[in-house]
């Protein structure tokens, strides 16, 4: 029993790790710093913890679908803020689409 | 310094070099967040108490910090599978190797009880050291590949392959990975053994229950050691430069070709030079007996017949990329009309 529950746990982690970036990128349209980013995905109901959205923040910066900024609002500490890229919306809407028709397939499947 | 710079300064230790201070500030800046948005939510001071709990929850700065490193290998899954054919390959011939020289020692002293134990225990010891130095010179080679070229593409056949290339005519100027990674693991392994245990390259007899070794280089073999050093070096330079590149070019082609030139003259030079080996011919005599002459004959025509079967080896393989190099560019002149036509 435990081993099926470690097994579901696996499958659902690695179908996480799937679509945090399109989750991520969806999420960028107005600019977040990191912690704003965390509770916004939180309160949609994608809890995910600082260090996996860190690195995913970077790579995705490092592949041109972000961009970001040390930058200091409303007299507060310095934060980077995030935003997604031209580059980054053009991705966005390709796997959108994508997505879409994951969906519709493994839905028609598991009817 | 309160606890949250104490914890910064913990966390900086362990995240990479580069970008280090951005990563802090980032990771501070999230924290402080955190801290302020709790604060506000309970209506509570923002006291050591609270910083506490989020750094508490927040995680230990080892891991915290891991997050943000790469995957490192010291030999990665790209270079492993060569590493591992590698490997075996050299512990069979180091096991041969073994095996054939304590059946010689059986031959020439006889295979009593004493003596096979004698030999076992011996050849043992030196084939448990053999394997042990043999496998972390290996790993030694594969780490600083690992290091130095972490970009070379090693692609499997699997991801490459098409129903096409099974009529496909094989391409000449791709580079064989494996070819060259043999290439340069038993050009250094060859670097550190002449270089640095030039005394251990001989042979063992047993006398009266002990071994004596007889080393057999000479000091001709060490004036030449020089230019054998360069040549190794010049060709693991080659080796590498085309792991990186992953083809033949004509410039690469040519720079070969000489090396396999200078390669053959040194070993003619070699060859009509003052013999490679020098032996202890007295004590040799004393220490095999009637069969030493044999022994002794057999050194000092071996270096020679070595280098006889090298310079022919070199000079068909040099032939044959001259060869290769003439067809090619008359392959190139004629494919050209047709192009422009």
């Amino acid at each position: 029993m435990e081993h099926n529950l470690d097994s579901v746990q696996n499958i659902l982690l690695e179908l996480r790790r799937g679509i945090l970036a399109i989750a991520v990128l969806s999420q960028l349209q107005k600019e977040q710093y990191g912690y704003s980013l965390l509770k916004l995905l939180s309160d949609q109901g994608l809890a995910i913890d600082q260090g996996t959205l860190y690195p995913l923040l970077r790579r995705l910066e490092s592949q041109g679908l972000l961009q970001s900024d040390w930058r200091i609002v409303e007299e507060v500490r310095p934060r980077r803020y995030y935003v997604i890229s031209s580059l980054g919306q053009t991705v966005l809407s390709q796997l959108k689409i994508e997505w879409d028709n994951v969906v519709a397939t493994v839905q028609k499947m598991l009817l | 310094m309160n606890l949250l710079d104490q914890y910064m300064m913990e966390v900086g230790k362990h995240l990479p070099r580069k970008g280090c201070s951005d990563l802090q500030a980032e990771i501070r800046s999230t924290i402080e967040d955190m801290i302020e948005d709790r604060s506000q939510q309970r209506g509570i001071p923002m006291d050591e108490a609270l910083i506490s709990e989020v750094l508490q929850e927040y995680g230990a700065p080892a891991k915290v910090a891991s997050f943000y490193k790469p995957t490192r290998y010291l030999i990665g899954p790209k270079l492993y599978p060569f590493f591992e054919m590698v490997v075996k390959i050299v512990f069979s011939v180091l096991t041969l190797v073994a095996l054939i020289g304590a059946s010689i020692n059986f031959i020439i002293r006889g295979a009593n009880s004493q003596a096979i134990l004698l030999v076992l225990q011996n050849y043992g010891l030196q084939y448990l050291t053999g394997i042990i130095s043999a496998f972390g010179n290996i790993v030694l080679v594969f780490a600083i590949m690992e290091r130095i070229q972490p970009s070379i593409e090693f692609e499997s056949e699997s991801e490459t392959w098409t129903p096409a290339d099974l009529n496909a005519e094989p391409n000449p100027d791709d580079v064989k990975h494996s070819g060259l990674i043999f290439e340069i693991l038993f050009s250094t392994l060859g670097l550190a053994l002449f270089n640095l245990y030039p005394n251990l390259i001989g042979f063992a007899m047993m006398k009266s229950n002990t071994w004596i070794f007889f080393p057999v280089l000479s000091d001709a073999f060490f004036r030449y050691l020089p230019w054998i050093n360069l040549l190794w070096i010049l060709h693991i330079l080659l080796d590498l430069y085309l792991l990186r590149k992953g083809t033949w070019q004509t410039a690469t082609h040519l720079f070969n070709l000489v090396l396999e030139g200078a390669g053959i003259a040194l070993a003619c030079a070699m060859f009509i030079g003052p013999s490679l080996v020098s032996l202890n011919t007295e004590k040799i005599a004393e220490t095999m007996g009637k069969s030493a002459n044999m022994g002794i004959n057999l050194f000092s025509i071996l270096p020679q017949m070595v280098l006889l079967i090298l310079i022919i080896v070199e000079s068909i393989e040099l032939l044959q990329g001259i060869w290769g190099l003439l067809i090619k560019r008359s392959a190139r002149k004629m494919i050209l009309p047709i192009v422009c036509s």
